[in-house]
């Protein structure tokens, strides 16, 4: 990016305390963690994958973890996870329940069909915009990676 | 470690088959009895026109002097239908609107009791609006009022619901409402429509922001009659809530939750990993195996196609990488479209979702729409009708060969799937690939150019 384009960066010191990239998730971390190491915590190998114009979206339980494995790069860029289909103990199901277990976040695109999404550093998390109290706004999908 | 639960609704039911289009008339008012006083418009002050004017914008229906009483008529399904006749005087205006509000809540009803769909109320909350912050971050407004439908967004949508069905059913097991808003979702950024995944009550909806249904024509039909200066095809309400509740087939196929990528690579696109702005993307797949995207470099500017390699990073015009989407080489619509691998139907293809469901609304539209999108762009057509026979499948059943049990006729209705039926779709669909190209003329959408439907 050339240095007179503004780019949105979450820097915002009341968003700091929390999770932090580096923590990851169930011991995988973006950047550091393998797709082995995947395969070895989820114990299964992925359900499908996904070619990617610049890598491999690769799938476990059933769609509910999604990594992304660029292309050349011998360790995870992404972790997404999916709270719809996956147990309540392994991912918060909805906002107010991101809030405890992560910190703050900072709305960062209200898409209008899909839902809010909430970022801070290193997480970004889809929830439904409609219901004003984070109690009832869903979680769609949540997002790792190395900010 | 549980696998993922499934919840998909397994209830079959049937395609509901005949237009109510007819049923604008209530009962209760048949019996009004209009009182007599002779009087024309063109003799009236200018206040007696600016309230008949007025009124016609609330209610969008025309006020026609009809010897001593005042006809109020609707332009739906194309033709004029009388639905209320009072005394020709302006004093009767008040109660005309009083019983068209009646008129509004008893088609309301109707709808209700065919599809389960719902309609805002005057006054109801819809959801705080939301206002981009300088730093590209949002927060919550003032509420959002709604307002209640007009008669004539009624008819669009009843038509429209006919064809969408059964898309208006949530993948939760509840129905479409329909919004329509006093103020714009995003502080001064105004579009037509949109669907949304949750409403305030966590349920899909779909939104209509102000002024995207004034003046415009009912249904295909009215566009056919009006002043076409105005309004290009695929312009009217039906179409509009087509597009739209195509949103709602893409919500209820699972396209958010892991199939939109296996869907998308069907007509023209690929997905990629924004390393930038960390998040899955698409791209458009070019004839040559180059790739397109259409974005910005910030929240604020106006986004843009240009040419991208397979990280999505804009390339110049001599193919290096720019650094911006300012510095790229950038492309037309028109461009875009000739140069992509599988046309897109409309100007509106930002992503798959989009030209997925311009394409569907022209596959679910008419006969005419519908063989534009297979003579123009038949790898497009294949994917909308796969997904809508999965869906079809799915909701009406399937016969013992595992072919749904309804199919979509070439007028975009749904027909039995019979031997008959089958065989008249394909004569249509060979038809129609046999036809010489047409350089066919997509009309510019003009209300749609730049403030698209969400
Ligand atoms: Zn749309």
């Amino acid at each position: 990016m050339p240095d007179n384009v503004p780019e949105l960066q979450i820097t915002d010191q009341s968003l700091e305390p929390g999770w932090h990239w580096q923590d990851g998730w169930n011991g995988l971390i973006p950047s550091m963690s393998s797709l082995a190491d995947v395969c070895a915590l989820l114990q299964e190998e992925p359900g499908s994958a996904e070619e990617l114009a610049n890598g491999t979206a690769y799938s476990f339980l059933a769609g509910g973890v999604v990594v992304v494995v660029l292309s050349g790069d011998q360790f995870i860029t992404a972790l997404t996870l999916r709270p719809h289909k996956l147990p309540s103990d392994m991912v918060p199901a909805t906002m107010a329940d991101a809030n405890k277990a992560f910190g703050k976040f900072m709305i960062t695109d209200v898409k209008r069909r899909e839902g809010t999404i909430h970022q801070r550093p290193g997480m970004k998390v889809c929830a439904q915009a409609g219901p004003e109290q984070a109690e009832l706004q869903k979680i769609l999908w949540l997002e790792i990676f190395r900010p | 470690m549980e696998i993922g639960r499934q919840n998909e609704s397994t209830k079959v039911e049937t395609p509901v088959s005949s237009a109510d289009t007819d049923r604008f008339r209530s009962e209760i008012l048949s019996d009004a009895e209009p009182l007599a006083i002779h009087k024309d418009f063109a003799q009236e002050s200018a206040a007696v026109q600016r309230q008949i004017a007025d009124f016609q914008k609330e209610h969008a229906v025309q006020v026609v002097p009809s010897g001593k009483y005042y006809d109020y008529v609707l332009s739906a399904g194309g033709k004029d239908q009388v639905v209320l006749t009072t005394d020709g005087k302006p004093d009767s205006l008040d109660a005309a609107a009083k019983k068209l509000e009646q008129l509004v809540i008893e088609k309301q009803s109707a709808l209700t009791k065919i599809f389960s769909v719902t309609f805002s109320a005057k006054g109801e909350n819809v959801e705080k609006q939301w206002i981009q912050k300088p730093d590209c971050t949002w927060e919550r407004g003032p509420m959002i009022k709604a307002r209640s439908p007009q008669l004539v967004e009624l008819a669009g949508i009843e038509a429209a619901l006919y064809r969408a069905q059964p898309s208006q059913n949530n993948s939760d097991g509840t129905q479409t409402k329909f919004y329509f808003l006093e103020d714009n979702y995003h502080k001064n950024e105004r579009i037509l429509a949109f669907y949304v995944h949750s409403d305030k009550n966590g349920h899909g909806a779909v939104y209509y922001e102000p002024g995207a249904n004034l003046g415009v024509p009912a249904t295909e039909k009215d566009i056919e009659r009006s002043d076409q200066t105005k309004f290009s095809n695929n312009e009217s309400i039906e179409a509009l809530t087509l597009h739209e509740l195509s949103h709602s087939h893409q919500d209820r196929m699972g396209w958010d939750s892991g199939k939109m990528a296996g869907i998308a690579k069907e007509f023209g696109w690929s997905s990629f990993y924004d390393k930038t702005e960390n998040e899955t993307k698409y791209l458009l797949r070019g004839k040559k195996g180059e790739f397109y995207r259409y974005g910005s470099d910030h929240c604020k500017d106006k986004e843009a196609w240009v040419c991208c390699d397979k990280d999505g990073k804009p390339l110049d015009a001599s193919g290096k990488v720019a650094g911006s989407f300012k510095t790229a080489k950038q492309f037309t619509y028109d461009q875009v479209r000739d140069l992509a691998e599988v046309r897109p139907l409309t100007w509106y293809f930002p992503n798959p979702k989009e030209m997925f469901a311009e394409g569907m609304m022209f596959y679910r539209s008419n006969e005419e729409r519908r063989a534009q999108l297979l003579r123009e762009s038949p790898t497009l057509y294949a994917a909308v009708k796969k997904q809508d026979n999965i869906e079809s499948a799915e909701a009406f059943g399937k016969l013992a060969d595992g072919s749904p049990k309804y199919i979509r006729n070439s007028e975009g209705r749904w027909s039995e799937s019979t031997s008959a039926s089958r065989k008249e779709l394909a004569d249509f669909e060979n038809k129609v690939k046999a036809e010489k190209q047409k350089t066919s003329f997509v009309p510019p959408l003009r209300r749609r150019q730049f403030a698209y439907a969400g």
